[in-house]
């Protein structure tokens, strides 16, 4: 490594991406004036490096294609390398399907005077047909036309629809849907926060969103309701207090 | 074996044009400084405190037991938060710029892994490559052409050679191939699950399904107006993907291939671009790009030895040519 190389004027040379023909300066060594053990050393670490690097990077990939089992806990050293290096190897790029749906989230308030609102995900939009708020909307009986999901110009947040995207698709009291209610949750007390004192309960709610079809729409297909959110049993909430809402221990007791 | 070695060590030893390095620079660099002043900097109150996206919970599973690593506690306040990404910043304006790069990439890299694994549930394809690209850009002499050092020591009356070393760029140029040659691999995965029974379909791109459902996901979609792909166009242009991805090693390897691969894939994100909000990913990957362009796509002067009467030989040898 680092080496004066051959003259590539060889009419045999393969051809090398970048390579270009010798001159004097390019084949000249800059660490002639080193010390002949530390350009030794030098090429040894590099040489150990490159093909530790190599190594890793190829079976970080192949660890991405393998299931639970002893294969790929025999690469997940590899993984770790990739990891210690931000060097991760994981791919998707809309593999290994692209489907034809997807899961976002969405909270359910109810108050104390029985009426509801429903919060949306930051990166879907309001509803043509009706208004998103309600909880009428979420109702799957209604007519396509009625189920209809707006059309939007997206432009940046790609991260949030990102993460809701994510945070969606696992089902059930993940810790990262309890970061979403309390981000998307605390925003609206914020807005409104007379609310705080009405509010009885809490859902946390995935809607499923079908992708577009002939009709060139798209629309909602499904909803399901994960789990009543206490912000009181919740560590990290950093909002107005929710009175009416009590955590489950809290109930029990 | 004697030759295939010897054809080995010189790919990896044998210093190359500095000009694709540097460019990979400063493409790495303002796409990373980008990312930071347009999507993390004006959230990063959203996406950084516990009070709002970032769920202790989960980035303390995905840290443990992985050597997974942040110089920031998951804690953090938002006053460090702040001037974490303000040094990332400045670190990104630096290498793009190739002021005192080698230390502004080290800062870079560390910088970024640190907010990278800070919260995870924001991170997209174009984090990881750029994430990958700021550790090689770290071992690379990426500073020896259209850099703030190399015009200070050229005043100093000490020029850079316009060389370097080889081996940083190949592992920078191997990371891009297989990234292709995978997430193809990933793709035709349920055709190798159907063939063996335990899946029942052969999945979206198999299908020729995938390009058609990609244009009609309303969550990436960037134009508010979807239209289905009529079949027949799908099928073309999924598998022409894929074969691409999966053939992309041996086809920018190959001299009479490279043109074409690089202007295929450039089409290609260029247009994933323009129809999905998929954040910095196509520009990401296509600042790796760089290191693939032929010597003789590059304006004469760029070239390391544009001084040289060699024009024949540059013919023969350059890429592309």
């Amino acid at each position: 490594m680092g080496e004066a190389p051959q003259s590539s004027s060889d009419p045999g040379a393969p051809d090398m991406i970048g390579e270009a023909p010798s001159g004097d300066d390019r084949d000249a060594d800059p660490r002639a004036h080193w010390p002949h053990w530390a350009r030794r050393l030098r090429n040894v670490v590099v040489c150990v490096f490159c093909g530790a690097t190599l190594l890793s990077l190829f079976l970080g990939n192949v660890w991405s294609l393998t299931e639970e089992g002893p294969m790929r806990d025999a690469l997940t050293p590899f993984a770790n390398y990739n990891s210690a290096f931000n060097t991760e190897q994981y791919w998707v790029m809309f593999s290994p399907n692209v489907g034809t749906s997807s899961w976002l989230p969405a909270i359910r308030l109810t108050f104390d005077d029985d009426s509801q609102l429903v919060l949306r995900a930051l990166s879907e939009h309001p509803l043509d047909a009706i208004d998103s708020s309600t909880p009428e909307s979420l109702d799957p009986n209604l007519s396509p036309d009625e189920r209809r999901y707006a059309q939007a110009l997206r432009i940046g947040g790609g991260r949030i629809r990102k993460l809701e995207k994510r945070t969606a698709t696992k089902d059930g009291n993940t810790a990262s849907a309890r970061a979403w209610i309390r981000f998307r949750l605390s925003e609206h007390l914020r807005q409104h926060p007379e609310h705080a004192e009405k509010i009885v309960k809490i859902e946390y709610l995935t809607l499923l969103i079908r992708n577009a079809d002939q009709s060139g729409y798209a629309h909602y297909a499904k909803m399901q309701h994960h789990f009543n959110y206490a912000p009181s049993g919740d560590e990290y909430w950093r909002g107005p207090a929710v009175p009416q809402v009590f955590a489950a221990r809290e109930v029990q007791r | 074996m004697k030759a295939l070695w010897e054809q080995q060590r010189r790919v990896w030893t044998q210093r190359v044009d500095g000009t694709n390095a540097a460019l990979f620079r400063i493409a790495v660099g303002l796409v990373i400084l980008l990312d930071l002043l347009i999507t993390l900097i004006p959230m990063a109150d959203i996406y950084y405190q516990a009070s709002a996206l970032l769920s202790p919970e989960t980035e303390a599973q995905v840290r443990n037991g992985y050597w997974r690593w942040s110089l920031l506690p998951l804690d953090a306040s938002l006053g460090l938060i702040y001037a974490w990404l303000a040094g990332c910043a400045i670190a990104a304006l630096l290498t793009a710029i190739g002021c005192f790069t080698r230390i502004a990439t080290v800062v870079l890299f560390i910088g970024l892994i640190s907010l990278h694994y800070q919260n995870t549930t924001i991170l997209n394809g174009g984090d990881y490559t750029l994430g990958g690209a700021t550790f090689l850009l770290m071992l690379m002499q990426s500073n020896h052409r259209f850099s703030v050092d190399a015009w200070w020591r050229e005043r100093r009356g000490k020029p850079y050679s316009r060389w370097i070393d080889a081996w940083p760029v190949r592992l920078a140029q191997v990371q891009l191939m297989l990234i292709y040659c995978f997430t193809a691999l990933l793709k035709l995965q349920p055709l190798v699950w159907y063939l063996t029974g335990s899946y029942d379909s052969i999945g979206d791109w198999a299908a020729g399904r995938a390009m058609r459902e990609a244009m009609a996901d309303p969550m990436l979609a960037r134009f508010p107006s979807y239209f289905l792909l009529p079949m027949w166009i799908s099928a073309i242009a999924t598998w022409a993907v894929v074969l691409w991805e999966l053939l992309f090693p041996a086809l920018i390897l190959m001299r009479r291939t490279r043109k074409f691969t690089l202007l295929f894939g450039l089409a290609m994100h260029i247009g994933i671009f323009l129809t999905m909000e998929i954040v910095a990913f196509s520009f990401s990957i296509c600042a790796y790009y760089l290191l693939f362009w032929p010597r003789n796509w590059l304006p004469r002067k760029w070239r390391a030895d544009a001084d040289a009467n060699d024009e024949p030989l540059a013919k023969a040898l350059s890429v592309g040519a």
